[in-house]
């Protein structure tokens, strides 16, 4: 009997105790978030994004939900700002709170120098911290040497093309990448730093070598083009039969408005980008930022992510998030969140392996 | 100037000497810090391994690499042969377009003069751009109306994507009208009597052109053929775009490429930039020597401007020329209007390739309208800043004796010297890295700063050929009469000078407005200007929007010019003839 009461007196300590400090808890996730929200007021949010309409949507939604924040938005490629965040940090200028954008160059530039905050830091709502809320928990940070970049958003991309009118038989395989009678007629975004002519000839070297993508530079005397718009041109206008790295909404704009039948994507299972966030060192406005994170990454904000991006882009408006439906047309960009570990994933540690060796590869072709 | 004509009160003088030489020692430590600061950062980080940023170690890793990469060889062949042969051609037609505006009785003159302003003042991104539709391969406009007029015919007759492209989209982008602009005041101060000698002696209009009007322009024509040279050998937005698909590389696009590298490499492009300033002091140095040697002078009491009859060639000369401004400034202008209202620019085979998508989401976005102001406070204030400081270094390096002040002259070079990607990155460290301008860092006197800089050169000249035409007698009356060097220069010379002042300060508004290379390190979101935002949409492929960027930056600079050759009419503004 004894033992009996004791039992239930511990279970019913214990059972407090657990909800004393769940409560707890609770109440210092809630006490921050508050004093984040009354600190961010009338505070700056200096956000760096990539020039595309979706990311704008979502923002005014920010800036409508949080009125008292001044939002200052710098449109800016990732491949552009990440040598200069580092440069302003080494001489201590820390004018910059947040970063969303496609994630490799925070994860390969910023995150190794030591550019970023950790994300978990700035990270108040249990909805976001509560990872069972999330696909694959794995992929949710970019790299194992913490948690720095967080990914809301991993998709699958082929940024190939080819003209079919201009193939034999109308249909190319990988392989015939390589048949001579493509000679000088392949045009790739030059594979210099990580973009889509990159990330797409990792894809083709996981497919198949990386010396097959070595011929592929060299062999098959390719045109590089620096801009990937120029590459989809040159096969949309310039009579170049194969094109890698072009840009995304232009092909799928152009069938859609009746015109290029003949151009069809790449057989390449391409690889996976990760749309993402991070918080750059010493951000001058932590409150703002702890704000934008949290939000952005709350049920409402993917939500607004999703219904924004789809209006504007075709792929990869969907959320790791379980709780946010993806958007029906978007689903062929969809990876199998259970099994990411078998695509390219180029804004993650593993993936930037491959991206550095296509770069190599390609610096190597063009010293020769 | 003469002794007699210093000013008088020995005591006053030794003051007034003492508060000019401080200001005369403190505008060439300004300028050197602003100058080689910069180049100081090139020259430290081409010692550094690693990328930038991050742990780098010291040593000569960055030279052996630069002199092991097999493209400089051909990047700076191209860089020359492009150059010289633009010059060239250039300078062929642009004496004598200049010569047939200044000289002959050519009608509508004055207008055809207006054109080849605006097509100067022009951005070069946009207008390459429409050159890029017009005449991009086989998908280029008028390749597929050759193609439709004669099915004959069949791959690209016109291809800006080519060497010749290049020189050509050079050519009526800036290369050209830059002629034009400096020689037809020089020509007009040319005293007609030895044409009229020389038609007088039965030579025909072109003998009398070779043989009379070039000689007596020599020395004009090759400080205007140096000038050239030293700008287009790191000329780099019109090869960035239409080199790559001809595997055409200069230096500055070898050098950007090097830097857009993952990872970049800094101190590799640092060494190439040097290398790069080392090949150009020469051409520098002899325009000095070349301008030091041929003495400017001024018009003299004989001088008499009589229009030379061109007879029967005049209306086939008008048509000629008209067409030229046409091609240069209206075509490129409608070309970009079209881009803009097309669904995917370039693309004309889609059923209804036409829309106004793009402009209602541009018109609505409050980033362009920040972005449109941003440009207009950058013009403006670079420049007022302009103004004052070219007309300054320009009035010190003409108008006195102090020592050292041929180092000032030179120090104004420097800037031009370096690819504007290169000193972009010399900025970036300079203001970040610089306590006393870590404040403005974000602002946009960082980018009115850069602007400034980059346009002494141009600007410093072009105020220095009009100080070289007064006469030193109104300054030396003005000292007799007691007035100080400081007042004299601000009563007397600046309203002399001023219109020619008010002009460079227009082209460094335009230039500014249309900046890219410059400030492309410097520009964020507060401070962003119109032509960051037209880079940023391009460089992510998002051609619509930059099309509708690049044509309101279009129509800033098209007024610009308007406005500065309005002055120009007014105020009869002039470049010095020398010899």
């Amino acid at each position: 009997m004894m033992h009996r009461r004791s039992f239930i007196s511990a279970c019913l300590a214990v059972a407090i105790g657990v909800a004393g400090s769940a409560h707890a808890a609770m109440a210092d996730w809630k006490s921050d978030w508050d004093k984040a929200l009354k600190d961010s007021e009338g505070q700056d949010l200096n956000l760096i994004v990539q020039p595309n309409e979706g990311y704008d949507g979502a923002i005014a939604a920010f800036k409508k939900k949080y009125p008292k924040i001044k939002v200052q938005v710098t449109l800016i490629n990732p491949s552009d700002v990440a040598e200069r965040l580092l440069t302003e940090q080494k001489n201590g200028v820390f004018a910059w709170d947040a970063w969303w954008a496609t994630a490799s160059n925070m994860n390969s530039v910023l995150l190794p120098a030591g550019g970023l905050e950790k994300m978990t830091d700035y990270l108040l709502l249990p909805e976001v911290t509560d990872m069972s809320n999330w696909q694959n928990p794995k992929f949710l940070y970019t790299s194992d040497r913490g948690p720095y970049v967080f990914i809301h958003t991993n998709y699958l991309q082929n940024l190939g093309i080819y003209n079919s009118k201009l193939v034999p038989g109308g249909t190319l395989t990988e392989d015939q990448l390589l048949d001579p009678s493509l000679k000088g007629k392949i045009a790739i975004r030059a594979p210099s730093r990580p973009h889509s002519g990159t990330m797409m000839l990792a894809g083709i070297a996981k497919d198949k070598s990386l010396d097959f993508v070595k011929s592929l530079l060299t062999e098959q005397q390719p045109q590089f083009n620096e801009n990937d718009r120029q590459n989809t041109m040159s096969v949309l206008r310039g009579g170049m039969v194969v094109g890698i790295g072009v840009t995304e909404n232009v092909m799928t704009e152009c069938q859609k408005e009746g015109g290029c039948e003949n151009l069809k994507p790449l057989p390449s299972s391409g690889y996976m980008h990760s749309r993402g966030i991070s918080v750059l060192k010493n951000a001058p406005h932590k409150a703002a930022a702890t704000v934008f994170v949290n939000w952005l990454l709350s049920k409402e904000g993917q939500e607004t992510y999703v219904r924004e991006w789809a209006k504007f882009n075709t792929t990869s408006a969907f959320s790791m998030r379980k709780d946010v439906k993806p958007d029906p047309k978007h689903l062929d960009s969809m990876p199998d969140f259970n099994n990411l570990d078998k695509y390219v994933a180029v804004s993650f540690d593993s993936g930037e392996k491959a991206i550095n060796d296509v770069i190599k590869t390609y610096q190597d072709a063009r010293r020769k | 100037m003469t002794a007699a004509a210093m000013p008088q009160d020995e005591t006053s003088a030794m003051g007034r000497l003492q508060v000019g030489t401080f200001l005369y020692v403190l505008l060439i430590a300004v300028i050197g810090f602003l100058v080689i600061y910069p180049l100081g950062t090139l020259v430290v980080t081409s010692f550094q391994i690693g990328a930038l940023g991050r742990e780098t170690t010291t040593g000569f890793g960055n030279w052996l690499e630069a002199f092991h990469n097999d493209q400089m060889a051909s990047a700076f062949w191209n860089t020359l042969s492009l150059s010289f042969t633009r010059q060239f051609l250039a300078l062929i037609f642009g004496v004598g377009i200049a010569w047939v505006i200044a000289r002959t009785n050519l009608p509508g003159r004055g207008w055809i003069e207006v054109g080849f302003w605006i097509a100067l003042f022009m951005p070069s991104l946009p207008v390459t751009m429409a050159w890029v539709l017009l005449a991009g391969g086989k998908g280029g406009l008028l390749n597929m109306w050759l193609h439709e007029l004669f099915p004959f015919i069949h791959g690209s007759v016109f291809d800006v994507f080519s060497w010749w492209g290049i020189i050509w989209v050079h050519l009526v982008t800036g290369v050209l009208p830059v002629k034009v602009f400096l020689l037809v005041p020089a020509l007009r101060n040319m005293d007609s009597a030895l044409e009229e000698s020389s038609r007088a002696c039965g030579a025909n209009m072109l003998k009398t052109l070779t043989r009379i009007v070039v000689p007596i322009m020599l020395p004009t024509i090759v400080m205007v053929m140096l000038l050239g040279m030293i700008r287009s050998m790191h000329a780099f937005e019109i090869e960035l775009i239409l080199g790559p698909p001809a595997n055409i590389d200069v230096y500055s696009t070898l050098i950007y490429r090097v830097m857009k590298q993952e990872p970049p490499l800094y101190g590799i492009a640092s060494v190439m930039s040097i290398l790069f300033v080392t090949i150009i002091i020469p051409f520098v140095l002899a325009q000095h020597w070349y301008g030091n040697k041929h003495s400017h002078s001024t018009v003299g009491g004989k001088f008499s401007l009589r229009l030379q009859d061109l007879g029967g060639w005049k209306w086939p000369i008008f048509w000629l020329l008209m067409l030229l401004v046409l091609v240069m400034t209206v075509v490129p202008l409608v070309v970009l209007v079209f881009g803009s209202f097309m669904k995917i620019f370039g693309m004309f085979d889609l059923p209804n390739p036409w829309t106004t998508r793009h402009w209602i989401a541009a018109l609505s976005r409050q980033d362009l309208k920040q972005s449109l102001i941003n440009s207009l406070s950058l013009g403006l204030g670079s420049a007022a800043v302009g103004m004052v400081l070219f007309s300054v270094v320009a009035y010190v390096s003409v108008k006195t004796r102090y020592f050292g002040r041929g180092l000032l002259d030179f120090l104004t070079w420097l800037p031009t010297m370096i690819p504007g990607i290169v000193i972009s990155l010399g900025f970036l460290q300079m203001f970040v890295g610089t306590p006393v301008f870590r404040p403005i860092y974000g602002t946009i006197w960082v980018l009115i700063i850069a602007v400034v800089l980059a346009n002494v050169t141009v600007g410093v000249q072009l105020v220095k050929n009009n100080l070289l035409q007064l006469n030193a007698e109104l300054e030396e009356a003005s000292w007799a009469s007691g007035g100080s060097r400081l007042y004299t220069f601000w009563k007397i010379v600046i309203p002399l000078v001023m219109p020619s002042v008010i002009i460079v300060g227009l082209q460094t508004f335009a230039t500014a407005v249309a900046a890219v290379g410059v400030i492309a390190m410097l520009g964020t979101g507060p401070n962003q200007p119109l032509s960051i935002l037209q880079l940023v949409y391009l460089d992510s492929g998002r051609f619509e929007p930059a099309t509708i960027v690049g044509l309101l930056i279009l129509i800033i600079t098209v007024v610009a010019a308007l406005v500065a050759k309005f002055f120009s009419n007014r105020y009869g503004v002039g470049i010095a003839k020398n010899g």
